[in-house]
């Protein structure tokens, strides 16, 4: 069986991919042409390109509306979607890497007129910040030009914490996955999990390397205070990214509250690890078989 | 094929279901101040400008994408005969664009203000004239045309119909490229004797396709999607990339060279390819020589800054009002180091310029004041010391750190298609790159390559 393997610095992390097949040639065309995916999702929203859309959106919006490609604003729709459904949880807007006061509930600010696709924000100080669904959302792109070329077996991530399993992996039995979460006192990594034919996404509210959490809770513009992470797995990258980022800021009981109207079929599993739930251990909040 | 971004498993989600959209305040206004280059200039009476795009394939699609940005305008149809392509595009185009695998079929019916076309090199011209003759504006893609007899029957007939023409070397639109002829134009490198350009990748420049070689489809996927591997559809490296480069050294020499030699070969990717991996010329130009900076820019002739000149002929001949420049330019696909690049060489100064960078370089003059300071008395002691006074080793320090040219926040894709739909809106035909800078740009490209086939130097064709 032919491997080919392919990594790629983008959105500030590094994104890797192995593929499995016949025909060395071909892998190796359609990894370029993922990569090339990669690079052009990041190209449209990196917030570190003065270029890219987001950072032309986040120079003139303030001062006028500004007139977005239908790929970017259906993005961006999505993410207002997610902040209404998650109560201001999910906030597109709340990111310390690109303000550095924040604004408590600062998506009320940004307005969106769906006729003709202009955006405006109503105060200078806000701005957009992709990065919570920026790698699910590239490496959904990179998936669909894999399964377009016809690469059956193919595992990919960006910076560790979204995952991409495409078919049962080199046994047959599911990609194996083993979480780890930084502020856990076991060092030992979580149960494994067998991925097949699905998108992962783990979001951590603290890395141990750090005191304070890099999340924002923006109905505080405060750090979240209690570590926590959630993981799901789903069909869309991008929205198990989504959910996962919201559900760390809601924290578990909101989270849960919210699943219950979340349709099965858009996240098949979801995980859930806190001080209280033990060492090495995590709750599955839906789905999930016995480790 | 390819799914669509706005895909079916997002509105299936009750996490992002559409429900209570934030509406914009007030009612919405088509006015768009031009307080930028970046915006475009509309009145509120004014008809939004109806603009198709032929050839949506990965170039296609970027333009397309950049068009759908910019208000004013709306995008009426897209073209391609390819189907996946075609699809994509309608994605980014959205619902009220008319797809259209025929794009004689869309002139007719659509009756566009102006196109931009990027379908392969083996069909711009036929497409672009067909466009001009139906009375269109046009923007094509560089290089504009496959040979020259079909560069200089499209000029012909742009002149003659007076279209709205643009070649899309979009460098012509970078703030960084448009700075570096201004510093040049000004004297800052004093009198430029050499260029050194070159676009270097590591890759094979193979687009994947999308059935296994077994399939009999195979051969002619490949043909299509990979056409810039195939002699009679494209020209390879040297009109692909080095269309761009050769340009800007048009630009900043003001004139078209007269004569290359190129070599190249198909040394490495020895995949089945007809055009070479890897590509190596030089040219030769012969440039007017000027005394001082043009004037423009509020400069008049009153004004005339002289420019610092090469160093003279000593035995005192009547000085030439030529001389003779030479650019060299290399593309391979073997090795990345300083990807796309131009390195701009004058007697004071150099240029380094990429599209994202651009580097000022002073070069060291002979009587640059090293420890005997200008404006010392010439009668006055030179100063000693006893102990020896050290200077530092940094390459910089009787140099200076090079000069950074700012990045200003453009892309010059989108500046380039705003400046092309603003000189439609205004019938204005002398768009920042048209029909005769593209011919030009054709015939460099086209004379490295015939040189690359015979193995000889090559004029430039008349």
């Amino acid at each position: 069986m032919a491997r080919i393997t392919r990594n790629v610095a983008a959105m500030g992390t590094l994104f890797e991919m192995l593929l499995l097949g016949d025909d060395t040639q071909h892998l190796s065309d359609v990894a370029d042409a993922a990569i090339e995916e990669l690079q052009r999702v990041e190209r449209l929203l990196s917030r570190y390109d003065v270029r890219s859309e987001v950072s032309r959106i986040n120079r003139e919006a303030a001062s006028q509306s500004v007139q977005v490609d239908r790929e970017l604003w259906h993005l961006i729709e999505l993410g207002a979607s997610a902040w209404e459904t998650t109560g201001g949880a999910f906030d597109l807007t709340a990111s310390r890497e690109v303000s550095d006061e924040l604004i408590p509930n600062s998506f009320a600010h940004v307005h969106l007129d769906e006729d003709s696709r202009r955006i405006t924000f109503s105060r200078p100080d806000v701005k957009l910040d992709l990065g919570a669904i920026g790698k699910g959302y590239a490496l959904d792109r990179a998936k669909l030009i894999l399964v377009e070329y016809g690469v059956k077996q193919a595992f990919l991530h960006g910076g560790s914490s979204s995952v991409v399993a495409i078919g049962g992996g080199p046994q047959g039995t599911g990609w194996a996955i083993e979480l780890a979460v930084a502020w856990q006192d076991s060092p030992a990594g979580l149960a494994p999990l067998s991925l097949r034919d699905v998108s992962l996404s783990c979001s951590d509210s603290h890395s141990s390397t750090e005191a304070e959490s890099d999340i924002i809770d923006p109905a505080t513009g405060k750090p979240i205070a209690d570590p926590r992470a959630c993981f799901c797995t789903g069909p869309s990258g991008l929205e198990c990214e989504a959910f996962s980022t919201a559900a760390i800021v809601m924290g578990r009981s909101r989270a849960e509250e919210l699943l219950r109207e979340i349709a099965p079929e858009t996240l098949a599993t979801v995980g859930w690890i806190d001080k209280s739930t033990g060492p090495a251990s995590f709750s599955w909040l839906r789905g999930g078989s016995t480790r | 094929m390819t799914e669509a971004p706005n895909s079916s498993t997002a509105s299936t989600s009750q996490l992002f279901s559409l429900r209570s959209r934030r509406r914009f305040l007030g009612a919405t206004s088509s006015l768009l101040a031009a307080s930028t280059l970046s915006s475009l200039t509309a009145a509120e009476s004014d008809e939004p400008l109806k603009v198709a795009v032929i050839g949506t394939g990965a170039r296609g699609c970027d333009l397309l994408r950049s068009l759908t940005t910019i208000p004013s305008i709306r995008v009426a149809a897209v073209c391609d005969d390819y189907p996946p392509h075609l699809a994509r595009a309608s994605e980014y185009a959205g619902p009220q664009a008319t797809t259209y695998s025929d794009y004689k079929k869309l002139l007719d019916e659509v009756k566009p203000d102006a196109v931009v076309i990027a379908v392969p090199l083996w069909a711009h011209f036929q497409v672009a004239h067909d466009c001009v003759d139906a009375g269109t504006s046009v923007f094509v893609e560089k290089t504009m045309c496959y040979d020259m007899a079909e560069a200089k029957k499209l000029a012909a007939l742009v002149d003659e119909k007076k279209c709205v023409f643009q070649v899309g070397l979009q460098r012509r639109a970078s703030p960084i490229y448009k700075q570096a002829v201004a510093m040049v134009q000004a004297g800052l490198l004093g009198e430029i004797t050499s260029i050194k350009a070159q676009w270097h990748r590591n890759n094979n420049w193979r687009r994947p396709i999308p059935v296994p070689k077994s399939d009999p489809q195979w051969a002619a996927l490949e043909e299509r999607l990979n056409w810039r591997l195939f002699k009679r559809r494209s020209r390879g490296l040297m009109a692909e990339l080095g269309s761009h480069q050769l340009d800007v050294a048009n630009w900043i020499l003001g004139t078209a060279p007269t004569s290359v030699m190129a070599s190249g070969g198909i040394d490495y990717w020895q995949d089945g390819r007809e055009v070479h991996d890897n590509v190596f010329c030089v040219y030769d130009y012969i440039v007017p020589r000027r005394e001082t900076a043009p004037e423009g820019n509020g400069a008049t002739a009153a004004d005339g800054v002289p420019l610092p000149r090469l160093p003279g002929n000593i035995a005192g001949a009547r000085p030439l009002q030529t001389y003779n420049v030479r650019v060299t330019y290399s593309s391979i696909c073997t090795n990345a180091y300083e990807g796309a690049s131009e390195l701009v060489m004058g007697t004071r100064g150099t240029l380094f310029l990429t599209t994202t960078k651009g580097l000022f370089y002073r070069e060291k003059h002979p009587e640059d004041p090293g420890w005997l300071r200008a404006g010392d008395k010439e009668n006055s002691a030179i100063l000693t010391a006893g102990k020896t006074l050290k200077l530092s080793n940094s390459p910089w320090a009787h140099r200076g750190e090079p000069l950074e040219i700012d990045l200003l926040e453009a892309d010059e894709t989108r500046d380039e298609l705003i400046s092309f739909l603003d000189h439609v809106r205004r019938g204005n035909p002398q768009t920042i790159c048209d029909v005769h800078e593209g011919l030009r740009d054709t015939a460099t490209v086209l004379m490295a390559c015939q040189s690359l086939e015979s193995g000889s130097p090559v004029s430039f064709p008349t």
